[in-house]
């Protein structure tokens, strides 16, 4: 994880601090980006608002659904709880940065076929989550992959869809 | 419900006579497991939903909510929140006037308090983190009042109110079918318990909100609804503009589940601010908001009598009833009823007093099967009681009381596989009905359950869809629709395709904007959407394929029915090669045919069954409940598109699990305030949580009631699950849990007092 600049008694007071700000320099999806970030902004609020990147989604703001789970330096984490500042100089992957209609990536196609969506708010998020699990070898069994979610909520309840997708997608990975 | 203001009579004047049913064997596009067609946009991030709009110059509002259960707001101080740098407007009760909402009853914002979260004020800043932060400054002094804010409350302890002997709607429902006191002799055994439900959460993953903009006097809204056309409508209403006036895209919507239904104050808020600043503004609920006001299945109690005589006859079901709504009569028809559960099985005589009971509590609006699923998670555990007291195999009582009319309308089902249901899901299940508590293995007891489900189907209104033939002999399809997940953007171009006879992916479809769509429902709800506008999509599709016969039939000087349509174009028998339709386009310009819905049938009744069969184990040192696999027999009539309904049926399950097991809102009986209004603290299934299987058995039969031999899938999945797993629990233990959700808490308690 990057490295954590101290926090100012601006940035400590929350909201009032809404002039206290960095230009931070990270990786957004293999792209470099320099951008001027106040010091209390969430990673969320710099991807959605400073870079537009609506991929990410914030559903709870409380840390407890997943759906705004994005990779730093390949590590799954969560957007609205991570510090902007906190990304200095990391490498952030996003669901953008994972594949395009063009050229799904192995996890998008699986999440496709075996329709492992309903509404797709939490999509994003389970695809991250499940990219960070499968590049640290931790998503070879159905136990796993089930652990490795554990922390995304999906209401619409796709679960079932969602763990054939994954599931297929390891098994290739990890034959 | 009165939802909709209009009345099934009068909405339906004029419709259509139905087309001829489809044979089934012939089908090429409808029943067929064809790919989601938002999948790849939703995969790649790529899919707008409303809270990911931004516009040039758009500001962000939040909203300021009473921190009591009942009072006057005597003061609202905004000095400090105005300080807050980047705050553009804070706004208060007095500041109005305000919009009303409901219509007629109070506005959007408003002195008066009655619960905690309702809307008192309004602050819009430059950015959501000033808005919030300034809201947080807001001094709000209150003269409070007394408070009700649950049904203990309301009624005292473990009480239903008085005996409802008058319908008096909406507070009161009286429901009484045949001679009960004659029943109520014939029985020889009558079981008699008390039963209870508790507030359920929608809590879609996308919050409630919207983006409101105005030009000049045309208001533009993107919202998260379950029909834009609703919202446009009502909107409009409240506003005193009309519908033309305003547009509402609503295209991907991050979850509904029934609370996206209707009107709430913050669209009204956001217009009216967006209005008075002259600039877009953005206005979502945060999570917190979501529990506390964006509404509630409501808590039930009830009692339930249950007799039959000696041969396993159900002579009768007497039911006492009472549901929370909360401060308002126009959202309390939600809070309680009992129709679908006195449908489900044949019996001599029926009654239920249903009593809906006003709070200092956010109002109820429907949650996926509303009143339907609270009262049948508790009548088929009653059902199963009077099985385990009769010695009968419950599934067997429910095979030999099966319901071949509808006790409440006396009409014939159109179409009721509920026996199938019962016979094809036992089968797929391996049920063998066997003793309670009588399987226990390294302090796991294990135990099976059935439940079934009856809904009714009747819900009809007025509906159009337009399909085009656009340059290229493209199809796009317009239906007014939202889509949150349920596959509203797939399922109708399968209709028009298997009409037309092209292949599915010729055909796009529009949705989620009302300027761009007919009005094809008010919103989607009661598992109807296919069923409502199923067959104005198919009706259009007839049409523009008779106009493109006939165009075709004009070119080639030959008679129309010697014409076929199909992949290529319009095709002659023994004419070499198709005419292309982009050719018939460049020669005659694009082609459009609208399609309304056929009229609804006569003389019988619709209604959609199931039969949920589930093992569960309980851990009898911590009570915790597994549910181990779910076999799911429906009746949804035909099935559209089996892959996504085996989704509906997955989610319904596991919201139905979530209600029966885990979800419980605990509000603070002093102050009313909700104590658990985090989605850590308010818990819903997790993917750990779900059963290693949940398997949909198709048992349903081509309905009657329309064209297309459609019911509906969205709502029976939840209302099946819990007596089932309710019964699969006693038949683990050997003891009985009627007050939902059956935490493992509750479990060891009554372990302990069965021990005792």
């Amino acid at each position: 994880m990057a490295h954590i600049p101290p926090c100012t008694p601006a940035a400590a007071h929350g909201a009032c601090a809404a002039t206290a700000s960095a230009t931070i320099d990270l990786v957004v999806n293999g792209r470099a980006v320099r951008q001027p970030t106040a010091v209390h902004a969430s990673l969320a609020e710099l991807l959605r608002d400073g870079l537009g990147l609506k991929g990410t989604k914030v559903a709870c703001n409380q840390a407890a659904c997943g759906a705004c789970t994005v990779l730093v330096d390949g590590q799954g984490v969560l957007a609205c709880h991570t510090l902007a500042m906190q990304c200095r100089g990391a490498q952030v992957q996003t669901v953008e940065g994972l594949g395009s209609a063009e050229r799904l990536h192995p996890l998008q196609e699986a999440f496709v076929a075996h329709d492992a969506l309903q509404c797709g708010f939490c999509t994003p998020g389970m695809l991250m989550a499940l990219q960070g699990a499968l590049g640290a070898g931790r998503c070879t069994s159905r136990a796993q992959i089930a652990q490795a979610l554990s922390g995304n909520l999906c209401r619409c309840g796709a679960y079932p869809h969602i763990l054939e997708a994954a599931a297929d997608v390891a098994a290739r990975h990890h034959p | 419900m009165s939802l909709h203001g209009t009345t099934p009579e009068t909405a339906l004047d004029g419709a259509p006579r139905a087309l001829p049913a489809w044979a089934g064997a012939a089908l090429h596009t409808v029943g067929t497991p064809v790919q989601r067609a938002s999948a790849v946009a939703k995969v790649t991030g790529q899919a707008e939903y409303p809270s990911d709009v931004t516009l040039p110059g758009m500001v962000h509002a939040v909203l300021v909510r009473s921190t009591v259960a009942h009072g006057q707001v005597t003061h609202f101080d905004a000095r400090a929140a105005q300080a807050v740098p980047g705050v553009l407007a804070v706004a208060g009760p007095q500041d109005g006037p305000w919009p009303p909402y409901p219509p007629r009853e109070r506005p959007c914002v408003d002195s008066t308090a009655r619960f905690v979260g309702e809307e008192i004020g309004v602050v819009v800043a430059a950015t959501e983190r000033a808005a919030r932060h300034a809201a947080r400054q807001i001094v709000v002094t209150y003269a409070t009042q007394p408070a009700c804010v649950d049904l203990e409350q309301a009624l005292g302890p473990m009480s239903l109110g008085e005996p409802v002997t008058q319908t008096q709607l909406p507070l009161a429902e009286l429901i009484e079918r045949g001679d009960l006191p004659a029943a109520r002799a014939a029985a020889t055994l009558t079981v008699d318990s008390d039963f209870s439900t508790e507030a359920q959460c929608h809590n879609p993953l996308e919050p409630h909100g919207c983006v409101a903009a105005w030009e000049g006097e045309h208001l533009t809204l993107w919202d998260g609804n379950q029909g834009g056309h609703l919202i446009r409508e009502w909107l409009a209403r409240a506003l005193g503009i009309s519908p033309q006036q305003v547009r509402v895209h609503s295209r991907y919507v991050g979850g509904g589940f029934g609370s996206k239904i209707t009107l709430k104050p913050y669209h009204l808020i956001a217009a009216d601010m967006a209005r008075r600043l002259g600039r877009p503004v953005r206005l979502f609920m945060a999570r917190r908001e979501e529990f506390v006001a964006s509404h509630q299945r409501a808590a039930t109690r009830r009692h339930i009598a249950l007799g039959a005589t000696a041969d396993g006859t159900l002579a009768f079901i007497d039911e006492r009833i009472a549901g929370q709504a909360g401060p308002c009569n126009f959202l309390a028809p939600s809070a309680a009823g009992a129709a679908n559960g006195l449908r489900l099985h044949r019996t001599l005589a029926v009654r239920a007093q249903i009593r809906r009971v006003r709070t200092h509590a956010q109002a109820p609006t429907p949650f996926r099967g509303p009143a339907a699923a609270e009262d049948i998670f508790c009548l088929e555990q009653a059902v199963d009681e009077l099985a385990h007291r009769l010695g009968m195999d419950p599934l067997a009582l429910r095979q030999y009381n099966l319901a071949e009319t509808d006790k409440l309308s006396g009409l014939p089902f159109a179409s009721t596989a509920l026996a199938r249901c019962y016979r094809l899901g036992a089968e797929a299940f391996g049920w063998q009905h066997r003793a309670c508590a009588s399987r226990v293995e390294n302090g796991r007891a294990f135990g099976i359950g059935l439940g079934a489900a009856a809904y009714d189907g009747t819900l009809y209104e007025k509906s159009q869809a337009q399909l085009h033939c656009v340059e290229g002999g493209h199809f796009v399809l317009h239906v007014g629709v939202s889509d949150m997940g349920c596959g509203v953007d797939t399922v109708f171009a399968q209709i028009a395709a298997e009409e037309l006879q092209v292949p599915v992916d010729q055909v796009r479809t529009v949705f989620g904007d009302t300027d761009r769509t007919p009005r094809s429902i008010d919103a989607s709800n009661h598992s109807r959407t296919s069923a409502v506008v199923g067959p104005s999509v198919r009706a259009a599709a007839h049409h523009l394929k008779r106009m493109l016969l006939s165009a075709a039939a004009r070119h080639w000087q030959c008679a129309e029915h010697q014409l076929t349509l199909g992949a290529a174009g319009v095709c002659l028998p023994g004419k070499e090669g198709a005419l292309p339709l982009s050719e018939l386009v460049a020669l005659h310009g694009p082609f459009c045919a609208t399609g309304a819905r056929e009229q609804p049938p006569e003389g019988v009744s619709v209604a959609m069954f199931a039969a949920h069969f589930v093992e569960v184990a309980v851990e009898l040192a911590t009570g915790r409940v597994q549910v181990l696999r779910a076999v799911c027999a429906h009746d949804a009539g035909r099935l559209l598109n089996p892959r996504l309904a085996t989704g509906q049926v997955h989610g319904g399950f596991l919201q139905g699990m979530g209600m029966a097991l885990q979800e419980h809102k605990i509000v603070d009986p002093r102050t009313g305030m909700q104590l658990n209004a985090t989605m850590w603290a308010y818990r819903t299934p997790g993917i750990l949580d779900a059963p290693g299987e949940i398997r949909l058995v198709d048992a349903g039969v081509s309905d009657g009631g329309n064209s297309l031999g459609v019911k509906g899938i969205g709502e029976p999945p939840l209302i099946a699950a819990g007596a089932a797993i309710a019964n699969a629990i006693h038949n683990a233990i050997g003891v009985r849990l009627r007050a939902y959700p059956i935490t493992p808490a509750k479990v060891l308690a009554a372990l302990q007092e069965a021990r005792a």
